[in-house]
């Protein structure tokens, strides 16, 4: 701008072009330029006429007088400015959207100011809700909902058999001949793939330790989609017997046993005590079928020569070809089956062969679905609560700006205008809100992942991405819907004479919207109720599992598994030693009380199912052969886990391979095959040919072995010394247990010492105490229980706060009402009864509401539930009278308010 | 800087104008002035309000924006300082004749004499 002027700007050129920013930027851009001309010719001017001396003077008041009037018409030209655009819109129509958006927002964050008390109580309210439901949200979206990380992996199914042996009931692994019938006979299959998780030795006799190792079938890999990280995965030449083995390593195990050795490949480790060269490594994150396994080798089944088809032990995966639905490739199954059965009867009884498929992820996430829904549900009643409370405290801050909104609706603001003024507001909380909720979810995923039961499947796939943060937004707008709406419309709804001539102040509630807060807070008891009862139900199975008998003892008892080398230990009469010498010594350990052993103790998920003949009664084939689970121990294991011998006698050290084969059965077992008979006596046998007959000797109690919420099954035991003789064979690894006179863990490290002096290398595994197990075997329940007693915590405590505020309110609108008839001699007894009898009346109707809707919804507990009906009337009862205490409490101080009314006062104030 | 037409308008609408807006419609009456010209014209008589420099250009704004003077800059040759010159256009010219008219007759009526009357 200067160049082109003949002086220069010089300092008040350069002052007055600054001052011109005064004016509107529009003025500006068609006069700024020419006004500032005019400045400097009048400058020009003025130091013209001027000696040397004096012209920096009069240039001076020059600019000082011409700043001061082109400032004032600056801010002049702006506020006419301003009152045309508004002109300009009043006239014209509406205010553009977002102009009207920002002046909403600019008004709701003075409306939240000015009372920031209700903005901080709305915020924190539905940043609890809003968190807890994203943290909840993040679990079921982690767990269920999230693919299976392969690709594709909607193609991939598991599948399950039932033979018809046995239980109808539950379907299996497969055996060999029915796993390669689905590989070579069904078109839906574009591959099938074996596998059978077992735990190996790994290294010497220096540092061995067990790990977990996956034998599969060579296309597991390409079926699944993924690639090894390193090296290859095997091929199926190798996958053939007698083929030597080779294994490929799991990330965690490369980084954790080897360093990620970039060069592992081709080095060999010891498993077994042989070298197996390593061919590959799989990625980070690879985690079939679980979460720790430690590593992948040939399964090498016999495809010419497999074995039988009732030995059900392999776990089966098949991918779908493509476009081919799960209901397809069930139909083609299912003509096989029926083909099965027909061909070899004798393996396919009763109900015959079926098959089950199911999307690999169900058969993976299947039992936790329940249990998570049912907690998302919980938490989307929190936050219902949540949102019902925030609408109540709208709604009664709405009654307080009653005024305020009639006079904006008087002066020209459509209902629709004022509806979105309110909405805005209510958004503006649902916003921050759902932020301050997100910090709730981070640290609540956290809480979550601590307490979740290890049980829980894909725990490590959790935790917030773009599928819960959009949650969160969802739910946070859908809540500023939901707590917006009532009070919004409610307030628009007013007759605005009416809220003009009321003046506002304290007498400004109307009937109706104090009706409709009562309903909210009605609606809020309600669903307190529901999740209270919830929690009731879950805490009373909880403490009946506690409670139950599970037919073992679980203080006091230290566990753990041994694993000696079957090299080492290559006959039936060295296992037997090694044992029986082992257990003499733990024995004599001071402060052991037992020492036993036993192939399966309870709760750890390992069983074997036999089946059996029983004397005099001969059956044609092993389909028609009662089978039964076995227990293969040592004579003290009974006393170590507190097992209750009810008839007969345990067994002795006697009980060995020398001497006559003996049994000890369960209630159960004696009720199955000898009902109304003296069972000990009977004998029988395995079902193969060759085996000798087993006598009863003694009956004990039940045993809860799968979990403690399961009945117990038939179960007979097998003295360990002797099983090599009557039941095929003694087994090799063991779980000890060892029951002491007080806190079993500081023994482990005589154990262990003892151990190593016998044998050091055999590997000491999965050690824990039998209580931990027990708790491991409830977390799930635990999970479920703790989550919904803090959400029913929250809701009763947010239902207590809505009655609270209610009835408070309505106490303050009553008071003059109670000052005039307590001047008129009511007494205040009666004021305080009759104010608790609307807190009271209030929480009945949502009580009643919520139990009915209780029932309702108790279907859905019944597989979580143990030793209660979910529609227990003594939870149900309790719930309600919590609640209603919980009511006549909130409703207690506001009652006692209003029987201290001072009438006096009370009058004096209206008028 | 449009003028906004005013084909449709008489010259009457536009009455009464302010004293300001009418000393400056004078000054670009029949000849092209700029800003500072129109500054220097009101100091020349003592009967004339001084204007400001703020003031004249809001004065100038709101005369453009009535069609009553134009920007006539581009007409001219003169390239000192890039001076913009305002010129009165006609209508402006009518409503400064009927301005004066009005002033005139407003003088002339009795209640003015009243005034007069009046020490």
């Amino acid at each position: 701008m200067s160049q082109s002027h003949s002086g220069s700007l010089g300092w008040c050129g350069t002052w007055i072009s600054l001052l011109i920013r005064f004016f509107p930027v529009e003025f500006r851009r068609d006069y700024g330029h020419d006004m500032l001309a005019a400045f400097l010719d009048q400058r020009d001017d003025v130091a013209k006429a001027r000696t040397k001396l004096t012209r920096p003077w009069a240039v001076a008041v020059l600019t000082v007088t011409t700043s001061w009037r082109i400032v004032r018409a600056g801010l002049a030209e702006r506020r006419s400015d301003a009152t045309r655009i508004r002109e300009h819109r009043r006239r014209y129509g509406k205010e553009p959207m977002l102009t009207s958006l920002i002046s909403d927002l600019r008004y709701a964050v003075r409306v939240h100011r000015k009372r920031p008390g209700l903005a901080v109580v709305a915020v924190i309210t539905l940043a609890l809700g809003i968190g807890a439901s994203t943290a909840i949200f993040s679990v079921v979206n982690g767990v269920l909902l999230r693919p299976l990380p392969y690709p594709s992996s909607d193609q991939l199914i598991s599948i399950a058999v039932n033979s018809g042996i046995g239980s109808s009931e539950g379907f299996y692994d497969l055996s060999e001949p029915e796993f390669l019938d689905l590989g070579t006979q069904i078109s839906s299959f574009a591959e099938v793939a074996g596998y059978s998780g077992t735990e190996v030795t790994l290294g010497d006799s220096v540092a061995a330790r067990r790990i977990r190792v996956v034998r599969t079938t060579a296309n597991l890999f390409p079926l699944l989609g993924v690639s090894p990280f390193l090296g290859r995965s095997f091929i199926s030449e190798e996958d053939q017997p007698e083929v030597p083995r080779v294994i490929v390593l799991s990330y965690g195990m490369w980084q954790s046993e080897f360093g990620g050795d970039p060069n592992i490949i081709g080095q060999s480790v010891i498993i077994a005590d042989r070298p197996v060269p390593v061919v590959g490594v799989m990625p980070a994150g690879f985690e079939f079928p679980a979460p720790g396994w430690d590593a992948y080798t040939q399964l090498q089944i016999n495809r010419e020569n497999p074995w039988e088809r009732n030995n059900h032990y392999l776990p089966t995966i098949a991918r779908l070809t493509p476009g081919t639905t799960l209901e397809q490739a069930q139909s083609e199954v299912n003509v096989l089956a029926a083909r099965s059965t027909a061909d070899y009867p004798q393996y396919y009884p009763n109900t015959g062969y079926r098959v089950q498929l199911q999307s690999f992820q169900d058969s993976i996430v299947g039992r936790v679905k329940t249990p998570l829904f049912i907690l998302l549900a919980a938490v989307g009643f929190v936050l219902l609560t949540a949102c019902v409370n925030v609408a109540n405290l709208l709604l009664a801050r709405g009654e307080a700006r009653k005024r305020e909104i009639a006079i904006r609706a008087a002066i020209g603001a459509s209902g629709g205008r004022v509806t979105r003024q309110l909405l805005t507001e209510s958004f503006m909380l649902a916003v921050m809100g759902g932020v301050a909720g997100l910090v709730v979810a981070v640290i609540g995923v956290d809480a979550l992942l601590a307490i979740a039961p290890a049980t829980v499947p894909r725990l490590s796939e959790i935790g917030i991405d773009v599928a819960v943060l959009s949650f969160s937004l969802v739910v946070a707008i859908a809540t500023g819907m939901l707590f917006g709406v009532i009070p919004a419309v409610h307030a628009t709804k007013q007759d605005v004479q009416e809220a003009l001539k009321e003046g506002g102040g304290e007498r400004g509630g109307t009937q109706s919207g104090h009706a409709l807060r009562r309903t909210l807070v009605a609606t809020q008891v309600m669903l307190a109720v529901i999740l209270v009862t919830g929690s009731g139900l879950m805490l009373r199975s909880v403490l009946n599992l506690y409670k139950v008998d599970n037919g073992f003892e679980t203080e006091n008892i230290l566990t753990f598994r041994l694993n000696p080398s079957s090299n080492g230990y290559d006959t039936q009469e060295k296992r037997v030693a090694f044992y029986d010498q082992l257990l003499e010594r733990v024995n004599a350990l001071p402060g052991v009380a037992a020492a036993g052993g036993a192939f399966s103790p309870p709760l750890t998920g390992r069983n074997n199912n036999w089946s059996i003949i029983i004397e005099g009664r001969p059956v044609a084939n092993v389909g028609e052969a009662p089978a039964d689970l076995v227990q293969r121990v040592t004579p003290e294991y009974f006393a170590a886990l507190g097992l209750t011998l009810l008839r007969g006698r345990l067994f002795t050290h006697e009980d060995d391979a020398e001497s006559p084969p003996v049994t000890v059965i369960s209630e159960a077992m004696a009720q199955k095959h000898w009902p109304g008979e003296e069972a000990i006596g009977k004998r029988m046998k395995v079902f193969v040919e060759g085996w000798p007959w087993i006598e009863v000797i003694g009956i004990v109690k039940d045993v809860r072995h799968r979990a403690p919420n399961l009945d117990p099954r038939p179960r007979w035991y097998v003295p360990h010394a002797q099983a090599y003789v009557s039941a095929y064979s003694t087994p090799l690894p063991m779980t000890l247990a060892v029951r002491a006179d007080a806190d079993p863990t500081p023994l482990m490290g005589p154990i262990r010492s003892l151990l190593t002096e016998f044998d050091g290398s055999v590997p000491i595994s999965n050690i824990r105490t039998m209580e931990q197990i027990f708790a491991g075997a409830l977390g799930g329940q635990r999970f479920v229980m703790t989550l919904l007693s803090v959400f029913g915590l929250l809701a009763l405590f947010l239902a207590v706060v809505g009655v609270y505020g209610v009835i408070s309110y309505a106490v303050s609108q009553r008071t003059h009402e109670i000052g005039l008839r307590i001047a008129l001699g009511a007494r205040s007894r009666r004021v305080l009864v009759q104010v608790m009898r609307e807190g009271l009346v209030l929480s009945l109707i949502g009580v009643v509401v919520g139990l009915a809707s209780s029932v309702g919804l108790s279907r859905a507990f019944a597989s979580l539930v143990f030793g209660v009906t979910p529609t227990d009337p003594l939870t149900y009862v309790a719930v309600a009278a919590v609640l209603i205490l919980a009511a006549i409490g909130a409703s207690a101080l506001p009652a006692r308010r209003a029987s201290k009314v001072d009438p006096t006062v009370a009058l004096r104030r209206e008028n | 800087m449009t003028s906004a037409s005013n084909d449709l308008h008489e010259p009457a609408e536009f009455l009464p104008l302010s004293p300001q807006d009418f000393q400056v419609l004078l000054v670009v009456f029949d000849q092209p002035v700029h800003g500072y010209g129109i500054v220097k014209a009101s100091t020349d008589e003592p009967v004339k309000a001084v204007l400001d420099l703020g003031s004249l250009y809001r004065i100038i704004s709101r005369l453009i924006k009535k069609g009553l003077i134009e920007d006539v800059t581009a007409e001219l040759a003169d390239s000192k300082r890039q001076r913009r010159y305002y010129r009165a256009t006609e209508m402006g010219r009518r409503v400064a004749r009927a301005e004066a008219a009005r002033l005139h007759a407003l003088l002339e009526s009795a209640q003015a004499e009243l005034r007069w009357e009046e020490p």
